[in-house]
């Protein structure tokens, strides 16, 4: 994350499950260099830390572009709304992910 | 005398305060099963995966795999044993010097293990004196506790892997992305000891829904670990630069885990699983399957939100067709069963045929509900499946869980109440408000409540570690137990906690000693387990 930023906007839109690359949630924000696609990975993270992203909210967000092929996005590791703030990558750049469930193992 | 009713007091006490921790205000003996602390002598290999937190990485999954040495009076010898955990992406590997143990007459337990970086205790429950399940109980009892893990052991009688074909079934984490991975495959070892990956080899990968299919595996090395003699610790190097630390078990038995690191240098993949040898007579041909009943549970998550799914499934195999389909599945919470009566009648089943044990199930109940595993047999009654069932979500299509499980053949049907009448040990992961994961122990035959159970769930409010709670266990056999005409077998395990909690899994009856579980109540917790016969 050395090449980390934090932007700054109202939300546009926010869709919790998009299927466009890369998957999960994704807010759209207008900054002051235009419309930006952030992808924040689960939206059970956020829903589990009670945030909700509402047109209109303004946000500030810390991560850095990303590029899936030819498309990129804007890979947030923090996303603050007001005073709420959730964290959505470790410091390596890596999702944080609910936890999933663990099929038995050992089961012979 | 005087000293003696004191002893006996301090002893009441001392029992007391040991079965109080899930506030249970009843209080049962274990059943004279017949373990003791003999029953766990030897080096045993064990593997867990679970869920840590810190303030600087947040929640986390990670990764633990190893061996410790238990001497059958309680201690674990201060040498020789050895452990691999990734954990906030870091590979390490400690030194276990020295802990102890205490195995009660039903095969449940304490084991704590001593590396440098401290001790950690686990909850743990035989099903033999060669295998048992366990939880990691590292955080105590208070609500500061922010790590658990649910996972196995197995006695080790071998240090070198033998050549031959193996299946195997690996989940976790993408060293790269950090997505939900899951990876089933063989891999053939060409010398024992250490060789190479030779043609053959093959991976289907589902990488935070992104499907590989069949990929070739072959031209990778693997070797022991001179370094750590005796451990049955080695590394392999498969192809694409998959590196894995393994442990062998046995013979046809062994632990590995991701140990990859990134462009950065780091270890993040949690991924972890077990290898089985493949063994002779395995199914070439569909025209093997002949009324061959399987069951199985797969676990893992969404691939659109990121929350806990899992699915159980049973079904017939006869040459390429399939029926007597039942599918149940719980999505965040949402349980479904699949139909919603009775069965689906008719699917299909492939092979591949070419010695890997490679083929797909696949079956449809109407348009919107497609479903398709790919699976890996080791033998013509077990292997490792993987759902690669596609759905169309907002005009793509994409696989809709990143999930994988054990496959089991159905033996020994029909079942009733009085075949599954033996004790059982209990193991059960998934997430309520976060991670839980439990251990214990029961005799079915019994009134209830009949056995005992330890959980650790770090997202409880205040109390994170519960021990020696009361566990009413009761397994009903629907129908003769097989589900083939859509009639449910459950197990209901009932926590006599503070507050009271009754849990609710559908049960896939492999057999009377394997029991694959699901929870099966919409808007609770999402979780997979099983059910193992104890054997003293």
């Amino acid at each position: 994350m050395s090449r980390e930023t934090t932007l700054a906007g109202k939300v546009i839109s926010y869709t919790a499950e998009s299927s466009a690359p890369p998957v999960g949630a994704h807010v759209s924000i207008q900054t002051v260099y235009g419309p930006v696609d952030v992808h924040l990975g689960s939206a059970k993270l956020l829903e589990q830390n009670h945030m909700t992203l509402a047109a209109g909210d303004s946000v500030h967000v810390t991560g850095e572009v990303i590029y899936f092929g030819q498309v990129s996005t804007f890979a947030a590791r923090i996303i603050e709304n007001g005073s709420q703030s959730v964290t959505l990558r470790n410091t390596k750049g890596q999702l944080l992910q609910m936890p999933a469930v663990h099929a038995p193992r050992g089961a012979r | 005398m005087k000293r003696l009713l004191m002893a006996v007091a301090v002893l009441a006490v001392v029992w007391v305060a040991g079965c109080s921790g899930g506030g249970s205000t009843k209080i049962t003996p274990p059943p004279p099963v017949g373990f003791t602390n003999g029953s766990l002598k030897g080096t045993y290999v064990f593997s867990m995966t679970g869920t840590t937190a810190d303030p600087n990485f947040g929640t986390s999954s990670f990764s633990r795999v190893g061996v410790f040495i238990a001497d059958g009076g309680g201690n674990i010898q201060t040498t020789g044993g050895l452990e691999d955990q990734h954990q906030f992406g870091s590979n390490n590997t400690f030194a276990i010097n020295g802990g102890s143990y205490v195995i009660n007459s039903d095969g449940r337990g304490t084991l704590s293990l001593i590396n440098s970086g401290g001790t950690v205790q686990y909850s743990i429950a035989l099903t033999s004196s060669s295998s048992g399940y366990m939880v990691d109980m590292a955080g105590g009892t208070t609500a500061t506790d922010s790590e658990t893990a649910s996972g196995s052991f197995q006695l080790q009688t071998a240090t070198t892997i033998a050549a031959g074909t193996y299946i195997f079934d690996f989940s976790g984490l993408d060293p790269g992305s950090g997505n939900p991975t899951s990876l089933v495959g063989d891999f053939v070892a060409s010398a024992a000891g250490a060789g190479s990956f030779s043609p053959g080899s093959f991976v289907d990968i589902n990488d935070g829904g992104t499907l590989t299919t069949k990929a070739i595996l072959s031209g990778g090395t693997y070797a022991t670990d001179n370094t750590n003699p005796g451990t049955g610790r080695g590394f392999a190097t498969f192809a694409n630069n998959l590196d894995y630390v393994y442990y062998v078990i046995d013979s046809q038995h062994v632990q590995l885990m991701d140990i990859d690191p990134d462009a950065e240098g780091v270890a993040p993949g949690t991924n972890i699983g077990e290898a089985v040898a493949q063994q002779a007579g395995t199914p070439t041909l569909t025209s093997s399957f002949s009324n061959s009943s399987f069951v199985f549970v797969v676990g893992g998550s969404s691939t659109t939100n990121g929350a806990p799914h899992t699915r159980g499934v049973r079904l017939t195999a006869t040459g390429g067709a399939l029926s007597a389909i039942l599918l149940d599945d719980n999505n965040d919470g949402v349980v479904t069963s699949i139909p919603a009566t009775g069965v689906i009648g008719n699917g299909t089943v492939t092979l591949d045929g070419d010695g890997s044990g490679r083929g797909t199930f696949s079956f449809t109940e109407n348009a919107s509900n497609t479903f398709t595993f790919v699976f890996y047999l080791s033998s013509a009654t077990q292997g490792v499946i993987q759902d690669v069932s596609l759905v169309q979500f907002q005009g793509s299509t994409i696989p809709d869980e990143v999930a994988d499980g054990t496959l089991l053949a159905q033996t020994g049907a029909p079942f009733s109440s009085s075949s599954l009448a033996t004790n059982y040990a209990f193991s059960s992961s998934g997430v309520s408000s976060s991670e839980e994961d439990f251990v214990g122990q029961f005799a079915p035959a019994t009134a209830s409540p009949n056995g005992h159970v330890d959980f650790n769930e770090p997202g409880s409010a205040s109390q994170t570690v519960f021990l020696d709670v009361a566990l009413g266990g009761v397994i009903t056999v629907g129908g003769d137990g097989t589900g083939s005409t859509g009639t449910h077998s459950t197990f209901v395990a009932t926590i006599n906690g503070t507050p009271s909690t009754t849990i609710n899994y559908f049960a896939y009856i492999a057999n009377p000693t394997t029991i694959l579980l699901m929870t099966g109540q919409s808007n609770a917790r999402i979780a997979a387990g099983v059910l193992t016969a104890q054997t003293p």
